[in-house]
């Protein structure tokens, strides 16, 4: 049997891991959701590509949604559900942006932010090249940016308020 | 007693309401990003004025003493930010954020008690500087079977 200090010293540590977990998960998806309102939205087409990567144990080119279909021009719409037309000039932002954030939760973020040992390195990807002309209409790179601002906000007044607590939770 | 989480983000909602100046434009989440004041600019990364945003998170919820019909115990966290296109002034922009601050610091507003108030760094987002401060608070909702 542990002795009390060490039980109490093995509770402080899980509730730390706690406290960075849901920081690293709140940030991120909060990231997430900027850098797609962030994205110039016509089809939305563009926006619903917008994925959560994580250094080394996930390749975001591999998965379903990081390749993007070039839909202007056609009358054919892409199978995922939020994508729109062409000049639908953003009606289904809202719902593009509970798609991609649904989808990256139960892909990325349940997967690799849980237990003692989470993912701490992330990027957001983009499967268009910066410098297209698409990813330059669709202004990728400012939205990048946003997300990563967003997550630095975000994260850094989990920790302040998880350390301004008397006790850790 | 409150009766659940969202009565008290409401209460939080109608004290911001009733304390913020006419004319400033405020939001509660940064997702749809739409101004709610009276103003309605509309999307505020899409406007020049400076803007508020009062954002609830809760960290955390237990029973707050033995038996099923306890109270439930609510830990969140109120973050407040000022977002503004002007030049870097952490005094002068540091000062607006803990004035409104003291709205909410170290007092209870309808049995949610706000603790001290958190300062944090400032963040440069979409052509914004945000000025960032927290503050927790905790509350108790009854459960009623």
């Amino acid at each position: 049997m542990a002795s009390k200090f060490s039980q109490q010293a093995n509770k402080l540590g899980t509730d730390l891991g706690a406290l960075f977990n849901r920081g690293i998960r709140q940030a991120l998806v909060a990231g997430l959701v900027a850098a797609v309102q962030a994205t110039k939205h016509d089809s939305s087409n563009a926006a619903a590509h917008w994925m959560i990567a994580a250094k080394g144990r996930s390749r975001p080119g591999a998965r379903k949604a990081g390749r993007i279909n070039d839909w202007r021009g056609s009358n054919e719409r892409a199978s995922v559900a939020p994508v729109g037309k062409r000049r639908d000039a953003g009606i289904h932002k809202m719902r593009a942006t509970k798609f991609v954030r649904e989808r990256e939760l139960r892909e990325v973020v349940e997967k690799l932010v849980a237990g003692r040992l989470p993912e701490t390195v992330f990027y957001f990807y983009h499967p268009l090249e910066d410098g297209e002309e698409y990813a330059k209409n669709a202004e990728i790179k400012s939205a990048g940016e946003a997300g990563v601002a967003e997550t630095l906000r975000v994260y850094q007044n989990r920790i302040a308020a998880g350390n301004a607590r008397k006790n850790p939770l | 007693m409150l009766s659940s989480a969202m009565a008290c983000e409401k209460v939080i909602r109608e004290y911001v309401r009733s304390r913020i100046a006419a004319g400033v434009p405020y939001a509660y989440e940064m997702e749809e990003g739409l101004d709610l004041s009276e103003l309605g600019v509309g999307e505020l990364f899409k406007q020049s004025m400076d803007f508020w945003l009062f954002e609830v998170s809760y960290e955390a919820v237990r029973r707050a003493g033995p038996g099923h019909e306890a109270p439930r115990r609510y830990w969140g966290t109120l973050d407040l930010s000022l977002f503004t296109q002007a030049p870097r002034d952490k005094v002068r922009y540091g000062t607006q954020l803990e004035e409104v601050a003291n709205w909410f610091q170290d007092s209870t507003i309808n049995g949610i008690r706000f603790r001290s108030f958190v300062p944090t760094p400032a963040v440069p987002i979409r052509g914004f500087t945000s000025y960032n401060g927290v503050i927790n608070f905790e509350f108790e909702i009854n459960i009623a079977r």
